[in-house]
């Protein structure tokens, strides 16, 4: 997230001579009246918003035609739930620019998604307070009911929070939830009784700094799950500057560059469910400003890989091989920076294979004047942007992206990409603060924005940050949940025109963590080749579905699937039947 | 000859003789009133016209009621001269005078600039804009000094100053367009690069005008607007490669393939060039091709830390890993100078009579290979504080050719 702040302004100073000779001459003559200087400023500034306020929104012709319509089904779920950012104490902190994440969890395991909130926080005086999360609990997707008070004595929150990132980390066949925010993590441990209890400290989860993205993962192969933390920035009411917006004297949100970033953490799970904090062990950078956390074997050297998205400082890509310490190669990767090298406000973060290559490629999303970023996987090691080649740039540098994933939401068998956008200063000048979310259609090769109905959620402004996406109506295709700053959060239907063959998958580890986070689906349909990842962490604050999404188009069955498991097993079905979600438990060989 | 042509007061000869007279009288009355003798030098101070400024001094010489008004244009000629010192002494002089008082002191302030007093000139032009909120030259003046200063949102207020109070002068919206285009501001420069086009669309160079226009709109990621304003452009190496740029964005691959190649013929030591046939060449897995071309980048600028950074990534690729890690951390030592450099802009911006910083910028500019602008900077340091000595032992430093 990059404000006022230019990166690598390169000024020809020598202009000064250019101005110098265009401005010569001496003249007190005039007399034409006009606005006064900052009027005009502040015009023209207003003038560029809504003129990129008009592009941010609407999409353009050669905009592609999708074979699905969203439905906005929040109020007939009866859901109403919003983050708030306590932007209304008028202190400006950048702590409320970050916003919140959706978790989805299937935490009664009635095999339907409920959703878990995170909620924010507030100000009194100069003192940072907690709000509590919400649960709604799903009755067979057809409305959701808010059972925080039952599950979670409230959820009540000791400090100001962002994200919810949603495993089985006891390994008891219940999801738990990890919620960051400023100040320490809440892990919440599901009971399996329909309640949570939370255990931050009793596990060894202690951590007072800024805490934004994490990703649960088994970075050493032991069959238990490893969490990841990233960390903002060294913000305080201490550490609190006063930052210009419009004008000299109105204050806005101060940008990142104003604050050193924070370590990050990683935490090593223990079979006693506790877990041992191996920073220094592991060798993390203490520079970082992240907001995103991706995990997958990048490399596809069999253990598996984190990817920090970082905001206005270079991203990072730690290599594993299983063991102490990870290598940082992000810059020699071309996963740091933009193609010019500059590193960018990076956000959110998810990967794909959407060029059926069966290599993982990251996506990014940026600050605004910045492109999102597609980095297509050469191989060991290597990546490559192509946001230009894939069409993305087209897209314009308005958006300031936050959550995103990709997944085929159509179900032809190309992964699509959902970006959700808002701005994080009060007054912008270069696009809106509420922009419109975005869906991208993929066809293997590129990316084209997709062409909704005119009153779509997705065609409408909002403030957004958070989201994830699953399948709520298990009717085969994932829906999205968004979430935005200071409005409730919006549940969008995916309803396909026409339907087409799908195929979901539930893993369950054995050997591997049970969450099979780090497994690889591939699915063979004729020549076709399609992959996809269980992956650790992603998009933005929040938890997607942790079902395996392929669609299939017109398939009636799928020749060979593929799965690869944490542990290294490798497990092959042939001729599997379309439309199902297959639970798969890792074999005993 | 007749006899009645032979009078000398004959009836026509004597109207036409009268008449001659008469206008002769008129004219020499004109050109002695020494109020049109004031304005004539004023228009002159107005245009630049050195010419009238001295038909000014010289009609309104010895004049006893208009000795202020002698002495500014006097102020002025001096100042033409190079003698900034006569040129103030004689502007504050007469700078009491209530017809003289804004131009004086416009003067005042521009021989104090060029004596390196950049508070006192800053002082003048300011008390000049008190008496005439209007003055288009004082505007002009502070937006000069500001820039000069690095402090661009001061700069940016008067000549958007100066742009309203000339409507129809192309010149202030095309220096916002520049200086919003160089500090990374591209959506403001795009409005002013409109307004200079709209005011005078065959001004001089008016396709570098176009140029820049479409710099901006490939900043900005609005590659249709670019490619429009680059069709306003004869052919020429700059364009194609712009247009190539744009392709690119557009997804265009193989048409900016196409001209990114016709751009590389036509200029082979192109930074950008290199660097667009390198991502061109990356893109169609052309490893070792990219690698050469970025090689050449990093020779032609060896500063340019994003080209370093990318020949880094492409010699790993090639297992040149020595090689790669060399390149690699040079890119990452540039890179901390290039966030600092920028920062520090920044921070002058915000802090316009902080020397310190123009001085650290100053430096930064010399260690990324920069001298002018290191010059630059270094003179905003010395305009803030004329004592700083480290600023004027890196003056100092540059070859006696090099200084301004």
């Amino acid at each position: 997230m990059k404000r006022g702040d230019t990166i690598l302004v390169v000024i020809f100073h020598a202009v000064a001579l250019n101005a110098t000779l265009c401005l010569t001459t001496i003249g007190c003559n005039s007399k034409t009246k006009t606005k006064t200087n900052e009027q005009a400023e502040t015009s023209q500034a207003g003038e560029a918003a809504k003129s990129n306020s008009q592009s941010a929104s609407h999409g353009k012709p050669e905009d592609e035609r999708v074979g699905l319509t969203w439905v906005d089904i929040t109020k007939s779920l009866d859901v109403n739930f919003a983050y708030r950012n306590g932007g209304e104490s008028n202190q400006y902190t950048i702590l409320e620019s970050l916003g919140g994440g959706i978790g989805l969890i299937d935490y009664d395991r009635d095999g339907y998604l409920d959703i878990f909130c995170p909620g924010g926080g507030g100000f009194q005086e100069q003192q940072t307070t907690g709000l509590p999360a919400e649960l709604f609990r799903s009755l067979s997707g057809e409305r959701m009911v808010k059972v925080a008070a039952q599950a979670g004595q409230g959820f009540l929150a000791r400090c100001y929070t962002h994200g919810a990132f949603v495993a089985d980390y006891d390994c008891d066949g219940f999801s738990d939830v990890l919620v960051t925010g400023y100040g320490g993590l809440h892990l919440w441990r599901n009971h399996g009784d329909g309640t949570f209890e939370e255990c931050h400290e009793l596990v060894g989860l202690v951590d007072d700094r800024w805490s934004s993205a994490a990703a649960w993962a088994d970075f050493n192969r032991d069959g238990l799950l490893d969490l990841y933390v990233a960390h903002y920035v060294d913000w305080s009411f201490e550490k609190h500057p006063f930052c210009r917006g419009r004008t000299q004297a109105e204050r806005d949100i101060c940008p990142p560059r104003e604050f050193n970033g924070l370590p990050d953490n990683l935490y090593l799970g223990q079979s006693d469910g506790s877990f041992v904090d191996v920073s220094k062990e592991w060798n993390l950078r203490g520079d970082g400003k992240g907001l995103g956390v991706l995990v997958a074997d990048f490399d596809n050297n069999g253990f598996v890989d984190v990817y920090v998205a970082n905001d206005t400082v270079n991203n990072f890509l730690y290599s594993n091989q299983g063991t102490a310490p990870f290598r940082e190669s992000a810059m020699l990767s071309g996963v740091a920076a933009d193609k010019a090298g500059v590193p960018n406000g990076s956000m959110g973060v998810d990967l794909c294979d959407f060029d059926h290559s069966g290599r993982a490629d990251i996506w990014v999303t940026n600050y605004e004047r910045e492109d999102f970023a597609l980095y297509r996987n050469e191989g060991p090691g290597a990546f490559l942007h192509v946001s230009d080649v894939a069409g993305l740039n087209v897209l314009g540098g308005l958006f300031v992206g936050f959550g995103t994933v990709c997944c085929d939401l159509d179900l032809d068998g190309n992964e699509d990409i959902l970006v959700n956008n808002g701005h994080v200063i009060l007054y912008p000048t270069a696009s809106p603060r509420a922009q419109t979310p975005l869906m991208l259609k993929g066809d293997k090769r590129r990316f084209r924005r997709a062409k909704l109905a005119a009153d779509s959620y997705l065609m409408q402004p909002h403030e957004g940050r958070g989201l994830a996406v699953g399948d709520l109506d298990n009717d085969g295709d994932f829906d999205a949940v968004y979430s935005n700053i200071n409005a409730s959060i919006a549940i969008q239907r995916n309803d396909l025109d026409t339907p087409a063959a799908w195929l979901q998958i539930q893993l369950v580890g054995i050997q591997s963590n049970r969450d099979a986070i780090g497994a690889v689906a591939t699915v063979q349909l004729g020549s076709e080749t399609l992959m996809r990842i269980r992956k650790g962490g992603g998009s933005y604050m929040s938890t997607s579905d942790s079902r395996l999404s392929f669609g299939l188009g017109a398939a009636k069955t799928i020749d060979r699937l593929t799965i690869r498991w944490p542990s290294g097993k490798e497990q092959v079905l042939e001729q599997v039947a379309v439309n199902q979600v297959l639970r798969l438990t890792e074999p005993a060989r | 000859m007749s006899e009645t042509s032979n009078r000398w007061w004959h009836p026509r000869t004597l109207v036409l003789t009268l008449t001659v007279s008469f206008i002769a009288t008129l004219i020499w009355q004109s050109w002695s009133d020494p109020q049109k003798y004031f304005e004539l030098g004023k228009q002159g101070l107005a245009e630049n016209d050195r010419s009238k400024i001295e038909r000014a001094v010289h009609g309104l010489k010895d004049n006893p009621n208009f000795i202020a008004q002698y002495t500014l244009f006097e102020a002025s000629l001096s100042l033409r001269d190079n003698k900034p010192a006569e040129a103030l002494r004689l502007a504050l002089a007469c700078q009491d005078h209530p017809d003289v008082a804004v131009e004086t002191r416009v003067i005042a302030g521009e021989a104090a600039f060029q004596l390196g007093g950049a508070g006192n000139a800053k002082l003048y032009w300011e008390e000049a804009l008190s008496l005439d909120p209007e003055c288009v030259a004082a505007h002009q003046w502070l937006g000069v000094l500001y820039f000069d200063l690095g402090a661009m949102d001061n700069a940016m207020l008067h000549l958007q100053a100066v742009s309203q109070l000339s409507p129809n002068d192309p010149r202030p919206d095309r220096l916002m367009g520049l200086i919003n285009r160089d500090y990374e501001r591209p959506e403001i420069a795009i409005s002013h690069y409109r307004e200079t086009l709209r005011r005078a669309p065959k001004q001089p160079d008016y396709e570098d005008v176009w140029l820049e226009l479409a710099e901006c709109e490939l900043k900005q990621r609005e590659y249709d607007s670019a490619k429009n304003s680059l069709s306003q452009c004869s052919d020429s190496p700059r364009k194609k490669r712009l247009l190539a740029q744009c392709l690119l964005n557009l997804g265009s691959l193989e048409e900016a393939r196409q001209l990114a190649e016709q751009a590389i013929a036509t200029e082979p030591n192109n930074l950008d060039v290199l660097r667009l046939n390198a991502e061109i060449a990356l893109v169609d897995g052309q490893v070792q091709r990219a690698a050469d071309l970025l090689l050449k980048g990093v020779e032609i600028n060896p500063f340019h830390h994003g080209t370093r950074t990318q020949l880094a990534q492409v010699l790993g690729r090639l297992g040149q890993e020595e090689q790669s890690m060399i390149h690699s951390a040079r890119a990452a030592e540039l890179q901390v100078l290039w966030q600092r450099f920028s920062d520090l802009q920044i921070d002058a911006i915000n802090q316009m009579t902080n020397a310190d910083i123009r001085y650290e910028i100053g430096t930064l500019a010399s260690q990324l290979g920069m001298p002018e602008l290191a010059r630059t900077w270094f003179k905003a340091a010395l305009a803030i504080n004329p004592g700083m000595k480290q600023a004027s032992q890196a003056l100092a430093q540059f070859p006696e050719s090099q200084k301004p």
